[in-house]
C-alpha cells in the first residue's frame, strides 16, 4: 500500500513529502522503522526516535494502522509560538 | 461563535493585536488579556536576522482549538478566545503569535491567555528556524509531542 509522509521541521532536508511502498497492514511502528533505514546518512536517527506521527486530526500512537494512501506527518520535537 | 483560531500564511495579512482584543471584547466582558510573540534579534547568544515558522496547519488548528476548549472548561465557557500564529518566514519585529482572551473578570483573562500560550508552546505541530546574521540557518530544538490513543 502507499503512503504520502509530509516532512516537517529538520525533516525537511529530506524534500516536502515521502511517497512511501509498505506492506499491507503496516503500523506506524513500521513505517517508523521504513523510513529509519532511509535517513541514515541524513544523522536524523536519534531526531526520528523523538518524533511523532500524525494525520490531520491527531497524532498517532505506534499501534494505529497505516491505511492505503494515507496522507501522514512526521511531526519532530516542537517549538512554536 | 467565542473561539477564533487560525495559522496565518505570511504574505496575506500580518498578525494584528488590535483584531484579536476586537473579537474578545463584548458587553459583558469586562476584562482583555493580550499576548504577543515577536521574533527577537538575539538567541543564546546569535545574532538572529529572522525566524522562518513551519507548521502543519490543519493539526495545529485543531489543537488550538482543544486548547481553548480546555481553557473554557476551567476559566468559564463565556471566555472568548483568540489563537493567530503565523506561518512563513519574518524579520526581527515580527509578530509569530496572538493571542488574546477576554471575559467578565481579569483574573480569568490574565490565566486563559498565559495558559494558551504555555501549552501552544510545547502541544503545536509548529517549527521555528532561525536565521542568523552570519547567514547561517537552524532549527530550533523543541519539545517531544504525547499522542494518545
Amino acid at each position: 500500500m502507499q503512503v504520502n509522509v509530509q516532512m516537517f521541521g529538520e525533516f525537511r532536508v529530506l524534500g516536502d513529502c515521502l511517497e512511501l511502498t509498505l506492506p499491507e497492514n503496516s503500523t506506524v511502528l513500521d513505517l517508523r522503522e521504513f523510513i529509519q533505514n532511509q535517513v541514515g546518512e541524513f544523522e536524523l536517527t536519534e531526531l526520528l526516535k523523538l518524533s511523532k506521527f500524525a494525520d490531520e486530526k491527531a497524532v498517532l500512537t505506534d499501534t494505529s494502522l497505516c491505511k492505503n494512501n494515507q496522507i501522514l506527518a512526521i511531526l519532530p520535537p516542537v517549538s512554536g509560538g | 461563535m467565542n473561539i477564533h483560531v487560525e495559522v496565518r500564511e505570511i504574505g496575506g495579512l500580518t498578525l494584528d493585536a488590535a483584531e484579536a482584543l476586537s473579537f474578545v471584547d463584548a458587553p459583558g466582558n469586562g476584562a482583555g488579556s493580550l499576548f504577543i510573540g515577536v521574533v527577537r534579534d538575539l538567541n543564546q547568544g546569535r545574532k538572529v536576522r529572522g525566524v522562518s515558522y513551519d507548521v502543519f496547519a490543519p493539526l495545529a488548528e485543531q489543537g488550538f482549538a482543544e486548547i481553548c476548549a480546555e481553557a473554557q472548561e476551567k476559566w468559564g465557557d463565556n471566555l472568548r478566545l483568540f489563537v493567530a500564529h503565523a506561518k512563513g518566514r519574518l524579520d526581527v519585529g515580527g509578530i509569530s503569535i496572538v493571542l488574546a482572551a477576554g471575559s467578565p473578570h481579569r483574573g480569568e483573562a490574565f490565566a486563559a491567555c498565559r495558559y494558551l500560550i504555555e501549552e501552544i508552546k510545547t502541544r503545536s505541530p509548529i517549527w521555528k528556524q532561525e536565521h542568523y546574521v552570519d547567514g547561517d540557518s537552524e532549527w530550533v530544538k523543541g519539545h517531544a509531542l504525547c499522542s494518545h490513543g
